[in-house]
């Protein structure tokens, strides 16, 4: 090999390696947004998760029971969970989620990353506003923010939100 | 010659590593626009939703509503929502999502439609309802009830009679047991049991007789007295049947001479209505109506089955999977609906003394379905066999236990859960029939 085919040599070689360094560079990221992506789809179904979870119990405590509510004055005035309602299983009415927070370490059923799950609940009011107003109505809205320190280094949250109304059709 | 080879391999290794690079690249492009897609799409479907159920509690709140709200902001997006009226009482909520996101891979805004349909909810649906529930009635261990029950009263059940479908009541339950060796208080629900569930008893005549003015028939008297009305049902073998009618004012004894009709001529929606007086039936049903008469004072509002009021095929059939038991017959296309403002009486005459067969769904608006004169001395009649519904103010007697007048029977048509006879009565509150998102 004379010295010109070494020179080649040698720069092919530097080549060859810098090609490897980026390509590898690029499988580290891509595997990192891969994984990041499995994370927030799963942060977002978490999230309609416990949406759907709300929707399913009573619109107000005082309509837990299958009562009617004629006025809104009757509904509750403090958004929260009632006393003797300590865990999510116990909680039987929409504004019960209000300040409602979980982690998923101890969900044995999620083993990927862990999540943190925070609610809030408000009034709205249609012809006032969607975001919340200070006033009881007819209509409430629950938001649930989610975050985990695998979306993007905790810097990512998912928020869904959805209002859920008092009507009774049978 | 060495180094040309070597730069050639490193070549081919840099393009092939390009190439995995790109692939695996693209490959996480795809995975992020997914998930940008997928949360898109749930934002977008909650924000449709949510207009949805605002626009259902305004409905909730004044069944009257129609209007419109436009581009509510929410969630990044916004939301339009419509109520309109259509068809007789139905009302649509159309409520639009509109949200700004990735979409098919591209940045676009998309929408996202709910659509609702409502409708007042019919009395046929119940396979037994009593607006008064008397306070020394028990329904007894033995006592099955079949399809959905509700009353507007306390239920009083001794032992466990069986309701097969779904029970509400408004003023509760009261089970009480081991008395006049009934057993232990224990009814069995087996479609459930809920309560407190208000649905008043209403009857708009107004409604049933506009339907018979439009499309139907509606019998009145020119002089405006009280008319009787004498339907006689008859299966042409035809795909729509006929109906002999005659009339007469109530309180006289002549009818007049009877009229054979086609019913797709006479009543090409199904409603025969007599405004004022009382209806006598009987014969064979062949097609879907809703007979019915009307009242001034208590003196009318009568519907007299004068002998078998059937369906030209049985709306059951035997189940061949389950020998003795029946199902409902995928063949029969006929229902009635009976409207009586006052109540339905089954008359006292040889016909009807060897049992009687009724295929309706029965609404008694002051009373219950009864039996003409009947009293402990009558004669045991057989069976009263009531296959539709019962709907009804109050129960009224129909039997005794001493064998007198009939042993009554109520089977529920299953049918009436999904449809109903024409323009059948209809409680004042709608209820949902459509749900699409």
């Amino acid at each position: 090999m004379n010295t010109g085919q070494m020179l080649i040599s040698i720069a092919a070689m530097i080549l060859l390696s810098i090609v490897i360094i980026n390509v590898n560079r690029n499988s580290l990221t891509n595997t990192q947004n891969m994984d990041q992506t499995k994370y927030e789809i799963l942060a977002v179904s978490l999230g309609n998760a416990v949406i759907h979870e709300a929707f399913s119990k009573a619109f107000d405590e005082e309509t837990a029971n299958n009562n009617i509510v004629n006025d809104e004055d009757e509904l509750t005035l403090s958004l929260g969970h009632e006393s003797g309602e300590l865990n999510r299983k116990d909680f039987d009415d929409f504004d019960d989620y209000n300040y409602y927070s979980e982690n998923t370490k101890s969900d044995s059923t999620i083993i990927s990353a862990d999540f943190n799950i925070n609610c809030r609940v408000f009034y709205v009011d249609p012809n006032v506003s969607l975001d919340y107003v200070n006033n009881r109505t007819y209509h409430k809205r629950i938001e649930v923010s989610v975050t985990s320190p695998f979306l993007n280094e905790g810097q990512d949250t998912v928020k869904l939100s959805k209002i859920n109304s008092h009507f009774y059709f049978r | 010659m060495g180094g040309k080879a070597i730069l050639l391999v490193v070549i081919a290794f840099s393009l092939m590593f390009s190439v995995v690079n790109f692939n695996s690249s693209n490959t996480t492009t795809r995975a992020v626009e997914n998930l940008s897609e997928y949360y898109s799409r749930t934002n977008l479907q909650n924000i449709a939703a949510s207009g949805a159920n605002m626009a259902a509690n305004i409905i909730f709140k004044d069944p009257t509503w129609t209007g419109s709200f436009t581009k509510l902001p929410f969630q990044g997006g916004y939301i339009d929502i419509n109520v309109t009226k259509f068809a007789v009482d139905k009302i649509k909520i159309t409520s639009t999502g509109y949200l700004t996101g990735i979409y098919d891979s591209e940045i676009k805004e998309d929408t996202s439609l709910v659509k609702i349909i409502l409708e007042p909810s019919s009395f046929s649906k119940f396979g037994y309802y009593t607006n008064k529930w008397p306070s020394g009635g028990y329904l007894v261990t033995g006592d099955t009830v079949d399809g959905p029950f509700h009353t507007q009263g306390k239920l009083l059940t001794l032992g466990s009679p069986v309701f097969m479908g779904k029970v509400t009541t408004k003023g509760g339950i009261s089970s009480i047991g081991n008395v006049y060796g009934y057993g232990p208080a224990d009814p069995e629900f087996l479609g459930g049991y809920e309560s407190p569930v208000d649905v008043p008893f209403t009857l708009n005549t107004t409604k049933i007789k506009d339907a018979g003015n439009y499309d139907g028939k509606v019998f009145q008297d020119a002089g405006g007295n009280a008319l009787d009305v004498r339907l006689v049902f008859s299966d042409d073998g035809s795909s729509i049947g006929t109906v002999e009618y005659s009339t007469r004012v109530t309180g006289t004894s002549t009818w007049s001479t009877p009229v054979t009709a086609k019913l797709d001529t006479l009543a090409p929606n199904g409603v025969i209505w007599n405004t004022k007086g009382n209806l006598y039936l009987s014969g064979t049903v062949n097609g879907k109506y809703t007979v019915g008469t009307g009242k001034s004072s208590s003196s009318y509002g009568y519907v007299y089955l004068e002998d078998d009021i059937v369906y030209r095929d049985s709306p059951l059939i035997s189940d061949p999977a389950n020998p003795g038991y029946t199902i409902t017959n995928p063949d029969c296309a006929d229902m009635l609906g009976v409207v009586a403002e006052k109540q339905v009486v089954v008359k006292d005459n040889t016909a009807n003394r060897n049992n009687i067969n009724i295929h309706a769904s029965l609404f008694n608006y002051d009373g219950g379905i009864t039996v003409e004169g009947i009293s402990p001395s009558k004669p045991n009649m057989g069976t009263m066999k009531i296959l539709g519904g019962l709907i009804e103010n109050e129960a009224q007697t129909t039997g005794y236990t001493n064998g007198a007048g009939y042993r009554q029977v109520i089977k529920f048509d299953k049918r009436f859960e999904t449809t109903t006879p024409p323009y059948f009565p209809a409680t004042e509150t709608y209820e949902i029939v459509s749900w699409f998102e």
